[in-house]
């Protein structure tokens, strides 16, 4: 049984990847975004002290001014700041890092 | 227990558990009050390292020991992430670490002690679901397993909104624990969560089912705090 653990340590340790879900490369071709409320429809935000976890991925992005998240639709309402832009891969990469999955992104008229 | 929630990648959270106790046995009425402090950052979107330490006072029979209890090492990989709508998901990881021997009269082991073990956990609308098996080797003592599960009911609100800033949860958890050498344990706690957006507070009542071998409990009160800084 211990020998079992050490294999399962090293394993881990080597960050080997088991997700089979997780994104390969990307997406193809990433269009910009650009406008100053961008709505991100994400899945499997479960609580609000989970949802948390996005919040701090999000405003890691140059320009990200505010996030506002209803859990009840997964609706994520970003506002960016004047002049700013941000691709596809970089929504689609923070909500991953964040532990969760982006299913919608779409431009918004400032309020 | 442990659920298969991780920290984003780069992110923190601390977890600090404070225990108030009585048993039956070992001696006439022993109380034993602990802290537990957690730590746990995210390596990865999907790997988290936690970091556990206990301290703990008892007094018993005249006499009373206090120190420090242990330090576990973990690592959590997650293998599995359905995310089936805006709140829903079902989440699988499996734990590998180690703990650490505290001090001689209120420790748990006396050697280095490795942990395996795996951890689910399912969010369907107010429901939530966790699981967790674990084994842990102890050198020159029985091993330990554990089988716990809990269940989560969202008492309020019943739907979020966008200024929904918290929710209020109903927990129930059955917790057991069973040793090589037959030693058992099952316990039920039932309490109360609040979560807010990068806080939580919660407070529980644990009430043995059913022991034999293990100090026999008679009630044990939790309350624990945690922070998303």
């Amino acid at each position: 049984m211990k020998t079992i653990l050490i294999i399962v340590v090293l394993l881990l340790a080597g960050g080997v990847k088991l997700r089979a879900e997780e994104p390969e490369g990307g997406p193809p071709a990433p269009p910009q975004t650009d406008a100053s409320t961008v709505v991100l429809t994400v899945y499997g935000l479960s609580c609000p002290l989970c949802s948390n976890n996005l919040t701090g991925q999000l405003k890691r992005i140059p320009g990200v001014e505010q996030v506002e998240i209803d859990l009840n639709t997964g609706a994520v309402s970003v506002r960016l700041a004047e002049g700013r832009s941000v691709s596809r891969w970089q929504w689609l990469n923070a909500v991953e890092q964040a532990g969760f999955t982006l299913k919608d992104v779409r431009s918004a008229a400032s309020p | 227990m442990d659920a298969a929630t991780h920290p984003a990648q780069g992110q923190s959270y601390v977890r600090v558990l404070g225990y108030a106790a009585e048993y039956d046995d070992p001696g006439p009425e022993t109380r034993r009050q602990s802290m537990g402090l957690k730590l746990a950052h995210g390596l990865r979107s999907s790997t988290a390292l936690v970091v556990e330490s206990e301290w703990a006072r008892r007094e018993g029979g005249g006499e009373t020991d206090s120190g420090f209890v242990r330090a576990g090492l973990l690592l959590k990989q997650r293998f599995l992430r359905r995310d089936l709508g805006p709140l829903d998901t079902w989440r699988a990881s499996v734990l590998a670490g180690a703990d650490l021997p505290g001090d001689e009269m209120v420790r748990e082991a006396a050697h280095v002690s490795p942990r395996l073990g795996v951890a689910t956990t399912a969010i369907l609308g107010r429901h939530g679901l966790n699981g967790q098996i674990d084994w842990t080797g102890r050198t020159g003592e029985d091993d330990r397993f554990r089988l716990n599960g809990s269940y989560l009911y969202r008492l309020a609100p019943a739907t979020y909104a966008v200024d929904s800033r918290g929710a209020w949860y109903a927990v129930a958890e059955w917790l057991n624990e069973v040793t090589t050498g037959g030693d058992l344990r099952s316990d039920a706690v039932t309490g109360l969560l609040y979560e807010a957006r990068n806080w939580a507070a919660e407070v529980g009542l644990r009430l043995p089912l059913a022991q034999d071998g293990l100090p026999e409990l008679r009630q044990e009160v939790v309350v624990g705090l945690r922070w998303l800084p």
